[in-house]
């Protein structure tokens, strides 16, 4: 009886895994088995061959646009500063993201961010504004406070309450694009610190403890993809650096859904040691991913 | 041909009047500084006033208008002063919207309050003073008016605009940052806007007849002009529809003389005569016509001994306000004097209520903007025309009420608490008309020492909290400002004052309150040291350390 039942079943199985190769179904599924990767290292390349390369180790950017929706894309333009000085998202990286996001089906993508300086000449000056429409992108502005819809954070510490710009709560697709760089404060800015530019006050950081609040943002809404760019990296005088020579070119990048573990490996890219960098541990505590490194697959690639 | 004078009159006038409107409402922060030189190249007070002081000979405007004067007598006023039109605007709404027609008469001239009004603006400038001058000055009050008062209007119109097309989805029009004047400062624009209005519906060019002192300077030189406007006594048959028209009320019917003096060359009478009797010609023989009509006038005005009693108490009061302001900066003066002794707030503690041991943060001298070279020069320059208010990107000129005292009245200051400013732009120094701030290579800006910014640990965050914050060394463009370890894990800022250049960054972020850190102005600006930077060693990743 068993026995028969075991070959019966394993028939089955077999005719539905025939099945499912053909259709593609388990092709997908075996996929993922094999290549699941929860980051990709990519070193050596220019930033958008690396990102090229990288987004389709992750199964390419269709597993995380799908057509019709729309894309916010978060760089940080935060300062008026030309592109080598490295304190924002390198242009070109920006553009192919922006690219990518149409290729894929995507309705409408949108590149915003709160900027320190004038925005509209951190727009300018940092190429991102002219990137972002060649790739035929949307830029809006992030310094109109009436963009900005108040919303409760449930799991925070210390942010419990804050304005967040409408299109991270109106799109379906959530990208953040942050540069590694030095920090007078944080002593690294990344992944988390970046998203820093979707909230109205940035005071309410500053005066009510920086890292608990910046740990405590994403809990609101996480990013659906991070993306690091490590291309240039400023290594002192940051976050707004004052020459290109206060950066080092690196040619890296991270690509991850985990943002506090794409932060774990930025943080050691730039040559700290994570558990220094007390937004870190806060983020994990909030729940918001891993600092464990080991326990993820990495996917370490170089062009 | 004579009746083709209005229509080209008033077509140069529009083009003035919307090109100075449109660099006092542009929200574009990169509109070409060459524009607003072009604009205001033509404006008497301002051009001048860059050529003599600043010696800045590209700006020899004024000369083309003196010029402009001995050929065509007061043309300027109609064609190129923007309070002029103005009011020509305000005048002809008044007339629409007027259902009893407005009819001019012959006035008298107010030769004693225009020699008063143009010697209150004059004889302060001998004594280094541009004060009166600046508050007098048609160009200016224009600016001021647009600048303070139609600025933040037409934004939030703007803005409203924007705010509907956002409810659709687009984009395109993005809000700009209503950063609005004090309130104080916008009291005097809005009282000549006041005064303007009602003078023009009600008099036509009385202002410029009386109180503008450019009016009258100009209208010394229109004595000897070589064109003017005279009456074809065997063609006119008195009908008086020039007289009218006349918005300055110049037009002398019983004597069928014009007193050319304050003819602003509107070129209405012309345009209205039907016999063609008044017109514009060469005046060649005039050595002596001025004489004659000089005589002619003082023979006048012991006939008209009730002139306008109202004018006239009016303009009483007016001077009286003027006295009564200069009265009210002396005494600020004397309390700001005062306030120098108890300088540096910072260090003592003392209490105000707003959070325990705090310190009050009091300023002795304001910043002046990148490019005025020190206070002094500032202040003998600048007629506060809120031009470079008006354009600043960063928002952080505003026009001052009596921060620099009574000489800098109304002129700009930088103002941390609305903005900061922009480390890559020298927009201000580049615009200004009047040479008050000077051109200044963006090199030159980068260590230009405006004021020198003090840390106030008591008051800083770090400290009372003792949670990390830093935005003041964040902001900071040349990093003047590094954050240096504080107990175990908190670092909190330190100065070095001579890398500061006193942008007023750090104090414009500063979340406490009272701030943490503030700029106190130099006096004369000086020259902040270049950061040195070190290159990075270049080394490209070999292996990934995770």
């Amino acid at each position: 009886m068993e026995r028969r039942n075991f070959i019966k079943n394993s028939i089955g199985a077999g005719i539905a895994i025939g099945f499912g190769l053909k259709t593609g179904i388990a092709g997908n599924l075996s996929k993922i088995k094999k290549d699941t990767y929860d980051m990709v290292a990519i070193k050596g390349g220019e930033a958008e061959d690396m990102f090229e390369k990288g987004i389709a180790s992750l199964g390419g950017m269709k597993s995380f646009v799908k057509p019709n929706q729309t894309v916010v894309i978060k760089p940080n333009i935060a300062w008026d500063t030309p592109p080598e000085n490295g304190a924002n998202t390198n242009p070109k990286l920006v553009y192919q993201i922006v690219k990518q996001c149409y290729d894929a089906g995507a309705k409408k993508v949108y590149v915003f961010d709160n900027t320190c300086n004038n925005w509209q000449k951190c727009y300018k000056n940092s190429g991102i504004e002219d990137a972002v429409k060649k790739a035929g992108g949307l830029i809006v502005t992030g310094k109109d406070g009436g963009m900005y819809q108040e919303v409760e954070l449930k799991n925070a510490k210390k942010l419990y309450k804050t304005k967040i710009h409408e299109l991270i709560l109106s799109s379906d697709v959530f990208i953040n694009v942050p540069v590694l760089k030095d920090h007078s404060s944080t002593t690294v800015s990344c992944a988390m610190k970046n998203l820093m530019g979707i909230v109205w006050d940035r005071n309410y950081y500053h005066k009510n403890g920086l890292s608990q609040c910046i740990a405590d943002c994403p809990t609101y809404r996480k990013p659906d993809l991070n993306i690091v760019d490590a291309y240039r990296v400023m290594k002192t005088n940051g976050p707004r650096g004052i020459s290109p020579d206060n950066c080092i070119t690196m040619k890296a990048q991270l690509i991850s859904t985990d943002i506090i573990a794409i932060d774990t490996a930025a943080v050691q890219l730039f040559g700290m040691n994570p558990v220094d960098i007390s937004y870190l541990s806060k983020g994990q505590s909030n729940g918001l991913g891993t600092m464990d490194l080991k326990s993820l697959n990495i996917n370490r690639l170089s062009i | 041909m004579q009746k083709l004078y209005k229509p080209l009159r008033i077509a140069i006038a529009l083009f003035t009047f919307l090109s100075l409107s449109f660099i006092f409402l542009d929200i574009n922060p990169d509109t070409n500084p060459l524009w607003y030189r072009i604009i205001t190249w033509w404006q008497f007070v301002p051009s001048a006033n860059n050529f003599i002081r600043a010696a800045e000979f590209l700006s020899a405007g004024f000369i083309v208008v003196i010029i402009l004067t001995l050929l065509f007598g007061r043309i300027y006023c109609s064609m190129f002063c923007p309070l002029g039109i103005f009011q020509d605007i305000i005048h002809f709404f008044s007339k629409k919207l007027n259902k009893k027609k407005l009819r001019f008469k012959y006035a008298h001239s107010k030769k004693g309050l225009r020699y008063l009004f143009l010697a209150l603006a004059v004889i302060p400038l001998f004594l280094g003073s541009i004060t009166f001058l600046g508050l007098l000055d048609p160009y200016s009050n224009f600016g001021r008016i647009f600048a303070g008062l139609f600025k933040p209007v037409y934004l939030i119109l703007h803005n409203i605009t924007g705010e509907i097309l956002m409810k659709m989805h687009i984009y395109s029009v993005p809000s700009g940052e209503l950063i609005h004047a004090s309130l104080k400062s916008i009291i005097y624009p809005f009282i000549i806007l006041g005064l303007i209005t009602w003078l023009s519906a009600k008099w036509g060019r009385l202002y410029c007849n009386t109180i503008c002192p450019v009016g009258t300077f100009l209208g010394f030189l229109s004595k000897i002009s070589l064109f003017k406007i005279k009456i074809d006594q065997t063609k006119c048959i008195k009908c008086a529809k020039c007289c009218n028209v006349c918005k300055s009320q110049c037009i002398d019917l019983k004597t069928q003389k014009i007193d050319f003096t304050r003819c602003v060359g509107c070129f209405d009478c012309i345009d209205k005569c039907e016999h063609n009797a008044i017109g514009f010609h060469l005046s060649l023989k005039k050595k002596e016509q001025p004489g004659v009509k000089i005589i002619n006038e003082k023979k006048d005005i012991p006939k008209n001994g009730k002139t306008d009693q109202s004018k006239r108490k009016f303009f009483g009061e007016l001077l009286l306000f003027l006295f009564a302001l200069a009265g009210i900066s002396a005494k600020n003066e004397q309390q700001k004097k005062h306030q120098y002794h108890n300088r540096d707030g910072y260090g003592k503690g003392r209490e105000n209520g707003k959070g325990h041991g705090t310190c009050r943060i009091e300023k002795n001298n304001p910043c002046s903007p990148p490019g005025s070279i020190s206070l002094k020069h500032f202040n003998n320059t600048c007629t506060a025309c809120n031009l470079c208010v008006a354009a600043c990107p960063g928002g952080v000129l505003q026009p001052s009420f009596l921060q620099y005292g009574l000489e800098g009245f109304l002129q700009p200051y930088m103002d941390p608490e609305k903005g900061y400013c922009s480390f890559d732009c020298t927009k201000c120094s580049e615009i200004c008309p009047c040479g008050a701030i000077l051109p200044l290579s963006i090199e030159k800006k980068h260590t230009t020492q405006i004021g020198i910014a003090h840390f106030v640990i008591h008051n800083c965050v770090v400290f009372r909290e003792g949670t990390l914050c830093g935005a003041c060394a964040e902001h900071c463009p040349t990093k003047a400002i590094t954050m240096i370890p504080y107990g175990k894990e908190l670092n909190i800022p330190q100065v070095d004052s001579e890398l500061c250049i006193g942008c007023g960054a750090c104090e414009h972020v500063c979340p406490a309150d009272p701030k943490a850190i503030f700029v106190e102005g130099n006096i004369i600006h000086l020259a902040a040291k270049k950061p040195v930077q070190k290159k990075q060693k270049e080394g490209s990743l070999e292996e990934f350390p995770f």
